[in-house]
């Protein structure tokens, strides 16, 4: 199998680097651990319709393609472990201690500093492919007044982003095998360990109403495990909103 | 691409320990291959996983079988009416959405003929966007699920008319 960066493209200007991996992949044209990377996105996704700001040649935009076979539709939740934790070890390398904010944002305590985007292709017979984006605020330091950080403000220098693309290629093909083979609850476990607020107790809004409650982990679905005033609980992402 | 960034480029692909590196820019491609020697170190620390992978195989495939070895049966015929109509199901909890976007055009609607491996429709769960494809040919008869609404495991999600 290939490993993950063997084939890099790097584009001056893309509407989005997953949609790029999205129309390859419809063409067969893509193989398993090619990574597309850009200077500039017009349309990159934080989220359904959440448009992530990013300066030209700043940050770091790069998606991934991974191949599986048949991967366990019932245990994607370990894709998000793999990258998120992949993510938080090339930042340590790079001097910077974050922490994951369930499910798939990277945090200082200055503000976001990185996100995810996972989209997956299913069949019947499981996951066949990811397609991963990350998007790293690495060289931009005016954010227009949003909470956001990068690894510029939070070293004090400017680094290369194409260096912090290597660091996290080798993070992730460090960690593949786990996520394949039979290590994915280890990944749960250390992915969990870096939750923002876990084991703390923190304050977070139930339809609209503030509530306290301690993070305790994550359920094998990917839903945050809490003890609040009512006992444990699982709440989906809709469920909660956390007050940082 | 200029000296500096080619000899920044082989110092970062050597630190990141992958064997062989294809970078393509603008009109510009570049190959860069790990030296022998590490290329048999990468080798030498791939085979541990790789025996835990095969150890652990025959466990995880009956764990993996059991949950949707009851849905085959279920998706034969939807009713006594329709008895040719094949019931798309949804693999996972989550939210369902008809589009890839909220001002995109949705993937199928009804009357449209879909093939199969066809994308059907998204469900997200925890931020991980699904994109079902269809197991089957033929003409979607009925929508059965709004658009963002929440979908449970194995919930019938559209009817199709078989080719």
């Amino acid at each position: 199998m290939n490993q993950i960066g063997h084939k890099i493209i790097h584009l001056d200007v893309v509407d989005s680097t997953n949609n790029y991996i999205a129309n390859l992949a419809k063409q067969g044209e893509i193989s398993h651990g090619t990574v597309i990377m850009a200077d500039e996105q017009t349309n990159g996704r934080g989220q359904r319709g959440t448009i992530w700001q990013t300066q030209p040649g700043m940050n770091l935009i790069f998606s991934l393609f991974v191949e599986y076979s048949d991967f366990p539709t019932d245990q994607q939740s370990s894709i998000h472990h793999w990258v998120a934790l992949s993510l938080w070890q090339a930042l340590k390398k790079t001097g910077i201690y974050s922490v994951i904010k369930w499910p798939n944002d990277l945090l200082t305590e200055n503000g976001k500093l990185a996100g995810i985007l996972i989209e997956n292709t299913l069949s019947d017979k499981g996951v066949k492919s990811s397609t991963i984006g990350i998007g790293l605020n690495v060289n931009q330091v005016d954010f227009q007044g949003v909470k956001a950080t990068s690894v510029k403000l939070e070293t004090g220098g400017a680094v290369n982003v194409k260096e912090i693309a290597f660091t996290l290629i080798n993070e992730l093909n460090q960690q593949f095998g786990r996520l394949i083979g039979a290590n994915r609850e280890t990944l749960k476990a250390e992915y969990e360990e870096k939750l923002w607020g876990i084991n703390q107790e923190v304050d977070f809004l139930r339809n609209e109403v503030l509530e306290k409650g301690v993070i305790l982990g994550t359920d094998a679905i990917g839903r945050l495990e809490v003890h609040t005033g009512r006992g444990v609980e699982y709440f989906d992402l809709k469920e909660v909103k956390f007050v940082l | 691409m200029n000296i500096k960034e080619i000899q920044d480029l082989i110092k970062f692909v050597a630190k990141a320990g992958v064997t062989e590196v294809e970078i393509e820019q603008k009109d510009f491609k570049i190959t860069i291959k790990a030296a022998q020697e590490t290329e048999r170190q990468i080798l030498v620390q791939a085979a541990a996983p790789a025996v835990q992978q095969l150890a652990a195989a025959p466990v995880a495939l009956p764990a993996t079988a059991a949950p949707t070895a009851p849905a085959t049966p279920a998706a034969a015929p939807a009713d006594t009416e329709n008895s040719n109509l094949i019931t798309v199901k949804s693999p996972m909890i989550g939210t369902f959405y008809r589009s890839p976007g909220p001002d995109k055009d949705a993937f199928v609607s009804v009357g449209q003929t879909i093939n199969k491996g066809d994308t059907v429709c998204i469900i997200e769960a925890m931020k991980l966007f699904n994109e079902i494809e269809s197991e089957v040919s033929g003409k979607i008869v009925k929508v059965l699920v709004d658009d963002a609404s929440p979908v449970e495991y194995d919930q019938p999600l559209f009817l199709v008319d078989p080719a």
